[in-house]
């Protein structure tokens, strides 16, 4: 007898049991059952995850007693007044600040980097999540400059200036130098000519080819480095044993991305270094290596878990 | 003399409704889309929601109100990226007199089922585990999905051929 398995969901009714015994019978004697059979098998093997209800509903109902829903946040229109009303407050103090004292300030975001020209002809390259102030008309008189995140200087032959940031202060004469002020972290390499970096007593000369790190209650340690500029310049970030955390802001900050680490021990040291021209190959090199697994959740984040 | 209705807003029985509902309705997003931290997500999401609504629902409602807010909220979550799926596969037992070519073989052969499961669409695969592995009947999933048996009965058809022509040449 002839059968045809893709007539009349002939597979769905073999599955229930719905086959006529005939039919049965002639299908269990063909290779397609066999390969069918295999499938079946294969799928009982699967197991499907925990769901442990009573562990759950109290998880609920700690979120039920912080959940506000979508509704709470809608019931502020009629205050739009006192959104223009600020605004205008907020734009007449930066006005002020604009008229009064030429504070000049760049800011970069996430995924952003920037190129400025300081009135005395230095170059400053500013990397992602970085502001770089300075007062524009008195910056040839008094020659400071705040940083806070990453930059490097080609500073102009001749010109001298300091940079202060909250980690430290950097004072240089005719340099190219690379600057890094996040978190704790102070690090400062130097590429031409000479930089003094200050924290609080402590000062370390830096002269090209050497930088230094400072750690908080250790003091500076001084590093060598080997490329005539900085890498982020050229469209990777590199590491040499620094804690996870740090790569992992630093990808976050190149990326303009958010990764969620819970699960994943963020002092582990990391030596290596990603580009930044393309999101997967960066997760593959900054991750394979140390074992981590990364998921993308479809809310634009990352998350992290050990393999 | 008017009866007093039960409420969802009393705990007992919002606790009801959780335990009866709550780890379905998860297996089912599971299911519909491989990601089960997700569907967690979602069950805890629906569920506040109808915590939050619920002097607005009726206690007969209150089981289509959770359905339809997860599948609300996954087709809002997920539908714009390819999922990227992860069934579960048992532990091996320890013990076993298969030869090692054997049981890789045997590896390969689930991990291209895998894949395979995870190429099929979302309907398929929902229907198709829905049976396979919480062994419903055409009859329930063809109630839960509110679609007739006969729909049910053509995905489960075409999931079938699938896998078999996906297995057989595992690279389309």
């Amino acid at each position: 007898m002839k059968i045809d398995i893709n007539e009349n969901n002939f597979l769905a009714k073999w599955l229930s049991g719905d086959l006529s015994k005939e039919d049965q019978q002639a299908f269990e004697s063909t290779e397609d059952h066999l390969a069918y059979k295999d499938i079946l098998k294969g799928v009982d093997r699967f197991d499907k995850p925990i769901f442990d209800i009573e562990e759950k509903l109290k998880e609920q109902k700690d979120f039920n007693a912080t959940y506000k829903g979508h509704q709470k946040s809608r019931v502020i229109k009629p205050m739009t007044w006192l959104y223009s009303a600020a605004a205008t407050i907020v734009l007449l103090i930066g006005l002020k600040a604009l008229f009064f004292q030429d504070i000049t300030t760049v800011y970069t975001k996430n995924g952003q980097m920037d190129v400025i020209t300081l009135p005395d002809h230095s170059v400053v390259h500013l990397n992602a999540d970085s502001s770089l102030k300075y007062n524009e008309k008195s910056f040839l008189e008094d020659k400071v400059l705040q940083l806070q995140g990453e930059a490097f200087f080609e500073v102009k032959k001749g010109a001298s200036f300091v940079v202060n940031t909250k980690n430290g202060k950097v004072t240089v004469l005719g340099t190219a130098f690379n600057l890094y002020a996040r978190d704790q972290t102070f690090e400062v390499h130097c590429y031409e000519g000479k930089v003094s970096v200050q924290k609080g007593e402590q000062e370390v000369i830096l002269t090209p080819g050497k930088g230094a790190k400072y750690i908080p209650k250790e003091g500076f340690s001084v590093v060598e480095i080997s490329n005539p500029q900085p890498d982020w310049l050229q469209g990777k970030s590199s590491f040499s044993e620094v804690p996870l955390g740090r790569l992992i802001q630093e990808l976050e900050r190149q990326y303009n991305i958010k990764i969620r680490t819970e699960s994943i021990d963020l002092n582990r040291v990391f030596t290596g270094f990603f580009t930044h021209n393309n999101l997967k190959t960066a997760l593959k090199t900054s991750f394979d290596p140390m074992n981590i697994g990364y998921v993308f959740d479809g809310k634009g984040l990352i998350v992290l878990k050990n393999k | 003399m008017p009866e007093k209705v039960a409420s969802v807003c009393e705990e007992k029985i919002y606790d009801q409704l959780y335990r009866e509902h709550a780890e379905k309705i998860c297996y089912y997003l599971y299911y519909k889309y491989g990601d089960m931290d997700k569907a967690q997500d979602i069950v805890q999401d629906s569920f506040a929601k109808l915590w939050v609504n619920c002097a607005k629902i009726l206690l007969v409602a209150a089981k289509s109100f959770l359905y339809k807010t997860a599948n609300n909220a996954s087709i809002n979550l997920i539908i714009h990226q390819k999922t990227v799926l992860k069934y579960q596969q048992m532990p091996r037992k320890n013990y076993t007199n298969e030869s090692p070519e054997f049981q890789m073989e045997e590896r390969e052969f689930m991990e291209r089922l895998n894949r395979a499961i995870s190429g099929l669409k979302e309907g398929q695969r929902e229907v198709f585990l829905l049976n396979r592995i919480e062994k419903k009947t055409y009859k329930e999933i063809a109630e839960l999905l509110e679609i007739s048996v006969k729909a049910v009965e053509k995905r489960m058809q075409l999931a079938l051929v699938i896998l078999r022509k996906k297995i057989k040449t595992p690279n389309i």
